[in-house]
């Protein structure tokens, strides 16, 4: 493979990552959302268990899916220590993954 | 050690331990009869494992080649990777040509023979389709912008 493939290769590699991680930062940041918004005030609150303790593991497995996204993506591309700091916060830190994911995602030139 | 070893350093000693202690806790509460708990048994040492890999991963991080592959403009990617390309036909042959970027042509030798290299030959299909393809990301950005 000639080098302008290979480079061509590596960027359409690289913007596959990106566009993972978008996919899970989105799935991630709505699953938080629902959980905290919805699913514990109704546990806490409402007495009622049932949705947080079906949400709440979703979640966690969901994160670990979206750490090696994230992981995947700093793998390829050079990522600032606090792009990565916030990357991995916007899994327990509610509303954070809809700003990150704004932000990566324009960096990575995705819609 | 720098500054930002030492608080990599740190933050993993207390980020790591912290994750086995809390899949620890997990466990317990598991074998105590919560079904749930087991699921975050198995996610807490997966946290340590990553938090040691990005350690791993940041410690070994040069800033010096740090590059935003994608988010370069088109017209600074074209050129270097254009005579990168040509340093690489020229095999054998010294790479000091590669290193004048204000030359339009490369020039290197190769065996004894001279190569001269186009940066801008649109008769290369695989080039002038890469060479598109950037273009086009960067005509996408600026009318964004």
């Amino acid at each position: 493979m000639s080098a302008t493939a290979a480079g061509l290769d590596e960027a359409r590699r690289l913007r596959g990552a990106a566009r993972r991680y978008q996919v899970m930062a989105f799935v991630v940041g709505s699953m938080l959302l629902l959980l905290v918004a919805v699913a514990m005030p109704l546990q806490y609150a409402a007495g009622s268990p049932a949705m947080a303790q079906i949400v709440a593991p979703l979640h966690g497995a969901c994160y670990i899916v979206y750490l090696l996204t994230v992981a995947d993506l700093a793998r390829r591309a050079k990522l600032r220590i606090m792009e990565l700091l916030a990357m991995v916060g916007a899994g327990f830190l509610p509303g954070l993954a809809f700003v990150v994911e704004r932000r990566i995602s324009k960096k990575f030139h995705l819609a | 050690m720098s500054k930002k070893a030492l608080l990599l350093h740190l933050t993993l000693a207390i980020v790591a331990p912290g994750c086995l202690a809390a899949g620890w806790w997990m466990f317990s509460r598991a074998r105590h009869g919560d079904p749930v708990a087991w699921i975050y048994t198995v996610e807490w040492p997966f946290f340590a494992c990553y938090a040691v890999y990005m350690w791993w991963k940041l410690i070994h991080d040069d800033p010096a080649s740090r590059r935003d592959a994608m988010s370069v403009p088109a017209t600074m990617v074209r050129r270097p990777l254009a005579m990168a390309r040509g340093a690489r036909r020229s095999a054998s042959g010294g790479l000091a040509a590669a290193d004048a970027p204000e030359e339009a042509e490369v020039t290197a030798q190769d065996g004894g023979q001279s190569i001269t290299f186009d940066p801008y030959d649109e008769s290369d299909p695989e080039l002038a389709a890469y060479n598109r393809y950037l273009a086009s990301l960067h005509e996408r950005d600026r009318r964004r912008a």
